[in-house]
């Protein structure tokens, strides 16, 4: 398999994968096109390595924690709640709140959560795609679902307990 | 699996079909029209959005030829400590301090022997560091929600860092830190401090962006605060369209209360002028560029502006300023990132530092009529690629500020065995 190939193969599930690892819309497609042309450039031919969408995984994650950095002082994600959300009804409107939480959550945290909810990656693959230990994962993730549970506008109930 | 973790797994996989159809210049992607890297049929141009494609910028200093080296470490230090690093025995760059557990984000020198860099912590706090021409030490830490550190000394020594409200400041390069909040905002705007300018302590501008709304598309607005030495004041609102969606992404002064700053958004730019007293558009200059970012100017008549132009084939370079004329000075490599940083001691001598996708530095110097190449910066850490674990390595080199020619201290970070670790390199 190509670049090309895996573009025109798995590049919906990378874009949904990338589009949840930023949130939004028209920066997931400029996370994948340059992850893509970094792999065009390092593998210009047949992709020599076992699990292409493994590697094109990680180097999203990695794009998306790049860019968050270099551009943390030039945007604002802007946190709109409506106060007390209530999500043990499962409401929609309740998962937009839940959205837009996971958008306030720093890059790593979120791409933890997006491993372990969205593409059920193990710990360990976790650990693997962001290139740090087990013990780190779950340290990201407990903080990740701590911050959550302490949003206001989640209104959760705290002895819901940890993860 | 709880209550919490099964709404997120639904919520993400509700999200995910948000995106049902891959864009075409995705699905045809081409690797022989991607060789070309720009505008090529079958793969468009690349699209950097507003900000993230324009954190462009213009580089110079007469420094080409020189090579930045970073000294390897093979010994990563634990998380939560610093470590003086040693100095290696050739180039004119060294590696004067790492830190572990740190993010940094900015870097402001008021001399070769008197620097502030900051950054966020493992936790989200806010961090500052400074040097004192032999040592660094931990300066403050603040409570930090969101966004970058940004900060700026005086030749004085009298530095202001902001994090996203919240100032801290001291008068002098002895002085200690004291916190300083900005103007309260109206319930439900969120400010955001992008960049801040200090000629004297008495006489900071602070430009950036106030928010509302929500999702994908936040209302953005421009906003700048004067800093006197006691307090912040809100200037006068730019004169930009509120539909404009513009936000000011950096600044520079000349002289007390002589600014230019930039406006983006993720379709235009403008180029916007402080003269203490009121904002004005900067008609003058017919800017190639769709984004424009970083902006150094030494005075009313000589810019370097960085630009990013989409689409025209132009691709990433500087609009300049230099006898009442701006021109476009596009790097002479297209395939540099756009999204580091520059630091210009005068109009001719200015050092671009950039990360590119192999995670190693791209250098690009400006000596007043051309970019020219600097090179690579060597990686803190082995590069943690392996078959086993595969993936770029995760480096980011910049912001850098350079205090004469020949002497530029920049930070960056990278992913080590232990974690994060960021550094600070200085020209000798």
């Amino acid at each position: 398999m190509d670049v090309a190939e895996l573009a025109r193969e798995r590049g919906l599930e990378l874009l949904r994968f990338a589009y949840l690892l930023c949130g939004d819309r028209q920066r997931s497609e400029d996370l994948l096109q340059d992850v893509l042309l970094a792999m065009y450039r390092r593998f210009p031919g047949d992709i020599t390595i076992e699990n292409p969408v493994g590697y094109a995984r990680r180097s999203l994650v990695n794009a998306n924690v790049s860019r968050a950095r270099r551009s943390a002082s030039t945007e604002v994600l802007v946190p709109e709640f409506t106060d007390g959300a209530d999500l043990s009804g499962g409401d929609p409107g309740d998962r937009e709140v839940l959205w837009h939480s996971l958008r306030h959550l720093p890059p790593r945290q979120r791409a933890v959560l997006v491993l372990r909810f969205y593409v059920d990656a193990s710990d360990e693959e976790i650990a693997t795609i962001l290139g740090c230990r087990r013990g780190t994962i779950r340290s990201l993730a407990s903080r990740a679902l701590a911050a959550m549970r302490a949003d206001p506008a989640l209104a959760l109930d705290n002895a819901e307990g940890a993860s | 699996m709880t209550n919490l973790d099964r709404e997120i797994q639904t919520m993400l996989r509700e999200r995910a079909q948000d995106i049902q159809v891959l864009p075409a210049f995705l699905a045809s992607f081409d690797g022989g029209d991607v060789a070309n890297s720009r505008g090529t049929r079958g793969w468009e141009p690349r699209r950097r959005t507003g900000w993230l494609v324009a954190a462009v910028v213009v580089a110079v200093l007469a420094l080409a030829g020189t090579v930045i080296a970073i000294r390897a470490s093979r010994h990563p230090v634990a998380p939560g400590t610093h470590t003086p690093a040693p100095t290696p025995s050739s180039s004119p760059f060294t590696m004067t301090y790492h830190v572990a557990g740190v993010e940094l984000s900015d870097i402001s020198c008021a001399t070769a022997a008197d620097c502030v860099a900051v950054g966020l912590d493992d936790h989200q706090n806010g961090v500052a560091y400074s040097f004192d021409g032999h040592s660094w030490k931990r300066a403050f830490s603040l409570k930090h929600g969101s966004g970058g550190l940004v900060v700026s000394c005086a030749a004085s020594g009298g530095c202001v860092a902001v994090a996203g409200d919240v100032a801290e400041w001291r008068p002098t390069a002895n002085s200690p830190w004291q916190q300083v909040t900005f103007p309260a905002l109206s319930r439900g705007l969120v400010l955001q401090i992008a960049d801040i300018k200090c000629l004297t302590i008495q006489s900071c501008l602070a430009v950036g962006t106030y928010a509302s709304g929500s999702g994908n598309a936040p209302l953005r607005s421009p906003v700048a605060y004067r800093w006197d030495g006691h307090a912040w004041a809100r200037t006068p609102n730019p004169p930009v369209a509120a539909s404009s969606q513009l936000g000011l992404v950096t600044v520079s002064c000349w002289a007390i209360n002589a600014c230019r700053a930039t406006a983006t958004n993720l379709k235009t730019a403008e180029l916007l002028e402080w003269d203490g007293t009121s904002w004005s558009v900067d008609a003058t200059p017919s800017f190639s560029s769709t984004f424009l970012g970083g902006i150094q100017c030494q005075t009313q008549e000589n810019c370097v502006v960085l630009g990013a132009v989409r689409g025209r084939g132009l691709g990433v370079g500087s609009e300049v300023l230099a006898g009442g004329k701006w021109t476009w000075h596009p790097f002479t490599d297209p395939a540099i990132d756009a999204q580091g940083s520059v630091s210009c001691v005068h109009a001719n001598d200015c050092v671009y530092v950039t990360t590119n996708p192999r995670g190693t530095a791209d250098v690009q110097v400006w000596n007043g009529s051309g970019w020219s190449r600097g090179t690579a910066v060597e990686p803190l850490f082995p590069n943690p690629t392996t078959t086993a674990n595969p993936g770029p390595p995760t480096r980011y080199y910049g912001p850098i500020s350079c205090v004469v020619t020949g002497q530029c201290f920049f930070v960056g970070w990278e992913q080590g065995s232990n974690g994060d670790t960021s550094f600070v390199e200085s020209s000798r």
